[in-house]
């Protein structure tokens, strides 16, 4: 340990120098990046150019000599008891090297008691449950012998709708208690909580360090205080991942191990999932992700078809490759759960929040779909009394993954919204009740930041801007939200970094790159503490072979592993250091600035570039590890609420009054990621953040019907997702916003930047027709059923 | 890459399937005797244009001729293989996806005769050239592997994808990037380059799904380009 | 998909043969293939020949893939005794048309300067269809006749009506997207967005048949259910067997004006909630009214595209612009529609987008 000067706080506002508390072995902190070379600099990604050419191998992608194509046998019943699977027609059709029956299921509630059995999962609790699988030449005959397996179901009455399965005859999802495990992307629920019926809960919440049945009694008693409430029901929708490139894996075995190409966020969740499930040995497993055509929550762990394909390719002694296709990938392996939530938010005159109130249910089919509390407690965290309560709803429905910022988008939509309701009711301006209600220094400056940009002082009261268009039919509006998100990070994140005698260097660490470019990062801190060019550092990644790094989920990657990357380059330094020093005659020869190595030479300075250091190494290369170290200096909060990343966004739309269609025109985005390491790659999650958060405010909704229990849009074209004309202009403004926690500073920004979006749009349509729609999507039917009704602000349903 | 063509095929006729071309006189076993009249008395009926030769192929897989990036290469297909699955899985060329396979989401877009087209809604005997008498030229395909030269020099719209950040998970790239270059490549040719406008880029790729929401810098790039701004290393789009 | 014979014809003579020759097996023609296609992928045809009818290879040219004016000197009687008669009573005349050949592509329509210039509403229509590489694909015959896209239809899972079943699941499922008129029988609603605007400019469609050719009005050929000569299983009069050839529509005079508007939720790659065609002819100065001739088609509301007659009628009594006028006349655009549980939000989106449409063509009339 030794104490530094380190800058803390956001730069060109409140950046100040601070004496830290350093581990041993990290090198010196750095200032703002406008004193570096590379990093903080929008830099093009390395691998762009695999990108743009179709060079880049993703796992439908993979060819190996004698591969096999496996197809998936998925419940057509949405709920069923399975009392026998006959596949031996099936294993004699043309083509068919193998055929076998899923042992138990992955993902989803489980039963205890059915824990407690193992095994043989016997009931079907959601339409689409992978049952069994079959290897064959040509996926043609795949699929043409699928409907030789014959399954002896026993079809139960189901329920796919939370309302209908909220009543007291409801079929049961699960007849006893549940738990759930969760992913590295979020997710999972303890066991001992009551269940009845399709009801599970209450979870009860209150912010970090107060205890929950106080704040109960805290807000009861707010709500009697006599002072200004607002209340809301809010509900939103299930909304499927649904990334480009579907759930796929390719599993080859060579004598007892196991090679698998995955798309996954997580190569090590897959290995150790598969080394699990097939009881063979961890070391034995190695999984192979060079691209991912993107996961946004959903791919951890090996999935149902993971085990599947390696269980054909055991069985057919050949490579099988399971890739779902679109239906699949809708059904069966993740979404973000639909909610309700009762909101009451009750304030003093001044706006003052004095307590939050959030009650309701969240349902991810056969998972526990509840969460979405992080928004209430956390964003007005000083509010004295806050208190939550939430239940899951089970359904027979594909259960929950976890989606970008799980829960944050739904609370967000209800809990801004509440906000907005409550700024017009005491006649302050919306981004005035914030300030009043929310001290988060990086919010502060996003707020002014993201106000002048945008030309907040335009908006007027609901309904004011003159009518636009022939008929005086357009309704011009602007709102906005704010929401937050976590600063999480694994510590169990690993890098080696190697200095070759050329001036080279490689950096090697098993993260993936789901999209969001982690090569190039990792290549811009290692290019920055060595001092030289980006492109002479090699990044090697996706591979379980790597040293150990983390999954890519809660926005974990960039600060979990840029710092030992940036610490084993300053290892490998030191180790070149130690090496060169007898052959340039500088005992003392140390890391100086800008990568250079400073000594002193028969009592003269000299100073050797990595390069020139390099070159008199007399062994191929140097290197050096690092594990991410725990951030510095726990105790050194200085008042900076440094656990949570925040995020403004300012909506402008217009909204067709005759037909209903609400258009996006203008977002503005003011977002803090710590030290944002390539701004140009953070623009782009940013980008996507808020295009995923306009097409949930707008348009996608999974939809059901109730009677079969089937899915009706499975597809690409009736899920609708938005496309490049349903885009608004958008702007952004990047914070630098230093920590002095890590050698890097790093956060991540893929989920912050997509949880207030829904609500700013929701907001801006409310300002433009008065009239508040509470229920996701915002969709034309929904628009002109709220237009026509009387005007009772709420919403259809 | 390229699947060796069935080497005990002749003519055109294969064993497993059959490919016979067949001009109006030779089509009786084939159409049936109640048929055949009918295409006699019809072709008759017609004045111009004389009618072309029935062909009928399959059901089972038959050799054919692709003419892809330039090159004509072989393929055994069956009339009911798209041309997305045969470039994939037969000729090596990954870098066409297949996102939806109902033509919804663009991944899958490559040119036929220079016009982005759906590769998983487009059957490979729609654009396979058949061998023998009668037999019909294949149409040019291009891919995305096509689309830089073989000394790997980028298209000028690659380049700017990379420069602005274009792209995240990548798997939507290949399709959008085909989009764009075809604009790109029928503004150039109209000596309309420079006057590229936002609009345009964004009709242009309306077809193409990107569910990490790139949308932006591909607007970016393809303006930057379109005004030859586009191929700065680092920070272009700043 | 199930394995199928590819029978390749350039003709539509060929074609018919080709199709009257299946019996005994199945057989679906095929021209760009987009709708065909989706169906084959999702089940609901499997057919043992797929007729697949192509643009003949370069250096021949066929009429099938061609857009071309026709004179009136040159029109043929077949037509022009289904053109609209100038005065009632009177017996069409020859005008001047233009002739769509069924292989030509929506994207080739959109582009096409006679149409841009005299027929917006079709080149608009096609141009909001699908996405850029679809329109490159699909053929306007194709357009025309492709299946509707209820996702009750469209999944093997359900055996509605439409394949011979007895229900339609939409009735009391999920119809947010469905019919508002004549949604007893079946609620799909007609998914050619192109046969909006055709209706509009009068079009008139030509069918090879096994003995020859036969024309009709386009307005004649789709047919729902509930009318008569109609069948829950096909949305028009095409019969087994025929194929269509040609499409002529009459160009417009200088005082005919029409335009196509489309209400879609996403403006990149949606159906329409509802859609519009209108055509008017101005009424000479003095008249009283400003229309002597209009006609309203509504898509996206039935299982055919929708003539809103009694919009029309009050268009046509329409003396001056104004917007309660324009009101009134949208709201005779829903009359008599019965909405279903969730698409009564139809209702007044057919009235708003036929208020638009109005508006936009009498302010540039």
């Amino acid at each position: 340990m030794s104490r530094a000067e380190v800058l803390v706080g956001l730069v060109g506002a409140d950046a100040t120098l601070q004496s830290r508390e350093l581990p041993d072995g990290v090198p010196p902190s750095w200032r703002e990046s406008s004193t570096l070379a590379v990093v903080g600099k929008p830099t093009q990604r390395i691998d762009g150019s695999d990108k743009v050419t179709g060079r880049a191998r993703y796992t439908p992608d993979i060819k190996r000599p004698g591969l096999l194509h496996g197809k998936i046998l998925g419940s057509p019943h949405p709920h069923a008891r399975v009392h026998g699977v006959n596949i031996s027609d099936a294993e004699a059709q043309p083509g068919v090297k193998a055929v076998v029956v899923l042992p138990h299921l992955l993902g989803g509630a489980k039963l205890e008691s059915e824990k407690a059995r193992g095994k043989l999962v016997p009931v079907v609790r959601y339409l689409g449950q992978p049952i069994a699988a079959v290897a064959a030449e040509t996926p043609e005959q795949a699929k043409a012998a699928l409907a030789r397996i014959k399954v002896d179901f026993e079809v139960l009455p189901h329920v796919v709708d939370p309302d209908e399965a909220l009543k007291p005859n409801a079929p049961l999802v699960f007849s006893g208690p549940v738990s759930m495990s969760g992913s590295a992307g979020g997710g999972g629920a303890k066991g001992g909580i009551p269940q009845k019926g399709n009801l599970r809960g209450p979870k009860r919440g209150a912010p970090r360090g107060k205890d929950a049945a106080q704040m109960e009694q805290a807000v009861a008693a707010a709500l009697r205080s006599g002072q200004t409430v607002v209340r809301g029901t809010y509900r939103t929708q299930v909304q499927t991942h649904s990334a480009l490139e579907t759930h796929g894996l390719t599993a080859e075995w060579a004598g007892d191990e196991l090679t698998v190409w995955a798309s996954t966020q997580g190569i090590f969740s897959v290995r150790d999932e598969l080394a699990e499930y097939l009881e063979i040995p961890t070391s034995k497993v190695r999984v192979i992700t060079d691209f991912c055509g993107g996961g946004f929550g959903a791919k951890f762990g090996a999935g149902n078809y993971g085990v599947l394909a390696a269980l054909l390719a055991k069985k057919a002694a050949a490579p099988v490759r399971v890739c779902l296709d679109r239906r699949e990938e809708h059904l069966a392996v993740g979404n973000r759960p639909a909610s309700e939530q009762n909101i009451a938010l009750v304030s003093g005159k001044d706006g003052k929040l004095a307590a939050i109130e959030l009650r309701g249910w969240g349902a991810g089919g056969a998972g526990a779909g509840a969460g979405f509390a992080g928004p209430a407690n956390n964003v007005y965290g000083h509010c004295p009394a806050i208190y939550t309560e939430e239940f899951d709803v089970f359904t027979h429905t594909g259960p929950l993954a976890a989606f970008r910022a799980p829960g944050h988008p739904q609370g967000a939509f209800a809990l801004e919204q509440a906000m907005d309701e409550l700024a017009e009711k005491l006649g302050i301006d919306p981004l005035e009740l914030r300030e009043r209600n929310d001290p988060h220094p990086g919010r502060r400056l996003e707020r002014q930041k993201a106000a002048e940009l945008f030309g907040w002082s335009r908006r007027t009261l609901a309904g004011q801007l003159p009518p636009e268009g022939a008929l005086g039919h357009i309704r011009r509006g602007l709102g906005m939200a704010q929401g937050c998100w976590y600063y999480f990070w694994s510590d169990d994140s690993h890098a080696e970094v190697r200095i070759h005698r050329d001036g080279t260097a490689e950096v090697l660490a098993g993260v993936q790159d789901i999209g969001t470019g982690v090569r190039t990062p990792l290549a811009q801190v290692v290019a920055e503490e060595l001092g030289i060019p980006l492109a002479s550092v090699k990044v090697s990644i996706g591979d379980t072979r790597l040293p150990v790094g983390p999954g890519s989920g809660g926005s974990v990657t960039t600060g979990s592993i840029t710092p030992p990357a940036r610490d084993a380059a300053y290892q490998a330094r030191l180790s070149l250091c130690k090496e060169v020093a007898p052959l340039v005659g500088a005992k003392d020869l140390a890391p100086g600035p800008g990568g250079k190595l400073v000594g002193t030479a028969a009592g003269k300075p000299i100073e050797l570039s990595l390069k020139q250091a390099a070159a008199k190494l007399r062994k191929e290369q140097v290197s050096g590890t690092a594990r991410r170290k725990p951030d510095y200096d726990a105790a050194a909060t200085n008042g900076r609420a440094w656990g949570q990343t925040g995020g403004v966004q300012l909506a402008e739309v217009t909204v067709d009054t005759l037909t209903g269609i609400i258009r996006v025109e203008r977002i503005v985005a003011a977002h803090d990621c710590g030290r944002p390491l390539n701004p140009l790659l953070v623009e782009s999650q940013i980008h996507g953040g808020i295009i995923q958060g306009i097409s949930y405010a707008l348009f996608e909704e999974r939809r059901l019907d109730r009677r079969t229990g089937r899915m009706l849009n499975a597809n690409l074209e009736q899920y609708k997702i938005a496309g490049a004309l349903d885009v608004p202009r958008i702007d952004i403004a990047l914070l630098e916003d230093l920590h002095g926690r890590t050698s890097t500073d790093a956060r991540g920004i893929g989920e912050p930047a997509t949880v207030p979006t829904a609500a700013a749009v929701a907001n801006a349509v409310y300002n433009a027709i008065g009239v508040r729609l509470r229920e996701l999507p915002l969709t034309p039917a929904r628009v002109l059923a709220a237009l026509a009704a009387p005007a009772t602000g709420t919403a259809p349903r | 890459m390229v699947a060796a063509m069935a080497d005990s095929d002749s003519g055109g006729v294969s064993r497993r399937g059959f490919l016979i071309q067949s001009g109006t006189g030779s089509a009786a076993s084939l159409l049936g005797a109640a048929s055949l009249p009918a295409v006699r008395s019809s072709a008759q009926a017609a004045p111009a244009p004389a009618a072309a030769p029935i062909t009928e192929i399959g059901p089972g897989p038959v050799p054919v001729q692709l003419q892809v990036n330039g090159k004509t290469v072989a393929a055994r297909i069956e009339p009911r293989d798209t041309l997305a699955h045969v470039l994939r899985e037969q000729l090596g060329l990954s870098g066409t996806k297949i996102g939806c396979d109902r033509g919804a989401c663009g991944a899958c877009t490559v040119w036929v005769d220079g016009i982005p087209t759906p590769a998983c809604m487009t059957l490979a005997l729609d654009v396979a050239g058949t061998a023998g008498k009668g037999g019909r030229a294949a149409r040019p395909v291009t891919t995305i592997e096509g689309l830089s030269t073989a000394q790997g020099t980028l298209h000028p719209v690659q380049d700017a994808f990379v420069a602005h950040d274009a792209l995240q998970c990548g798997f939507c790239t290949p399709g959008m990037v085909m989009s764009c270059a075809a604009l790109y490549e029928r503004k150039r040719s109209q000596g309309q380059l420079a006057a590229l406008s936002e609009g345009e880029v964004r009709e242009a790729i309306a077809g193409n799904l990107c569910r990490c929401g790139t949308y932006p810098h591909v607007v970016r790039a393809m303006l930057s380009t379109a005004k030859g701004t586009g191929n700065g290393k680092n920070g272009g789009s700043r | 998909m199930n394995a199928f014979t590819w029978v390749e014809v350039t003709t539509a003579e060929q074609a018919v043969a080709q199709l009257s020759a299946a019996r005994g097996g199945s057989a679906l023609l095929k021209a760009g293939g987009i709708d065909v296609l989706d169906r084959l992928k999702e089940g609901l045809d499997a057919p043992e020949r797929l007729i697949v009818l192509r643009r003949p290879t370069a250096g021949s040219k066929s009429t099938l893939s061609e857009i071309s004016e026709i004179p009136a000197s040159r029109l043929p009687d077949s037509i022009t005794r289904l053109l609209p008669a100038g005065n009632a009573g009177d017996a069409p005349q020859p005008r001047d048309c233009l002739r769509i050949g069924a292989l030509v592509t929506l994207a080739q329509i959109a582009s096409h300067p006679t149409i841009l210039r005299a027929l917006p509403a079709l080149a608009q229509a096609a141009h909001a269809i699908a996405t850029p590489q679809i329109r490159a694909v699909a053929t306007i015959a194709g357009n025309l006749l492709q299946r509707p896209r209820c996702w009750y239809f469209r999944s093997a899972d359900f055996h509605c009506r439409k394949k011979g079943g007895d229900e339609c699941f939409a009735l009391d499922g999920e119809n947010e997207y469905h019919a508002i008129f004549d949604n007893r029988t079946c609620a799909a609603v007609h998914p050619s967005g192109a046969a909006v605007a055709l209706l509009v400019l009068d079009a008139i469609v030509e069918i090879q048949t096994a003995s020859g050719t036969r024309q009709q009005r386009l307005s004649a050929f789709f047919v729902s259910a509930s009318q008569q000569g109609g069948d829950v299983k096909r949305e028009n009069r095409l019969e087994p067997g025929e194929v269509i050839t040609h499409l002529y529509i009459p160009l417009p005079s200088p005082d005919e004006r029409s335009l196509y508007l489309k209400s879609k939720q996403k403006q990149s790659f949606d159906w329409p909630l509802c859609e519009v065609a209108i055509s008017v002819r101005r009424a000479p100065s003095g008249a009283g009214s400003l229309l002597q001739a209009a006609r309203i088609v509504v898509g996206g509301v039935a299982p055919i595209p929708w003539r809103a007659k009694a919009a029309e009628a009050a268009l046509l009594r329409l003396s001056k612009l104004d917007i309660e006028s324009v009101r009134a006349i949208a709201q005779a655009a829903s009359d008599g529609a019965r909405p279903l549980a969730k698409n009564g939000y139809k209702v007044p989106l057919c009235q708003g987008v036929v208020a638009q449409a109005v508006m936009q063509i009498l302010s540039n009339a």
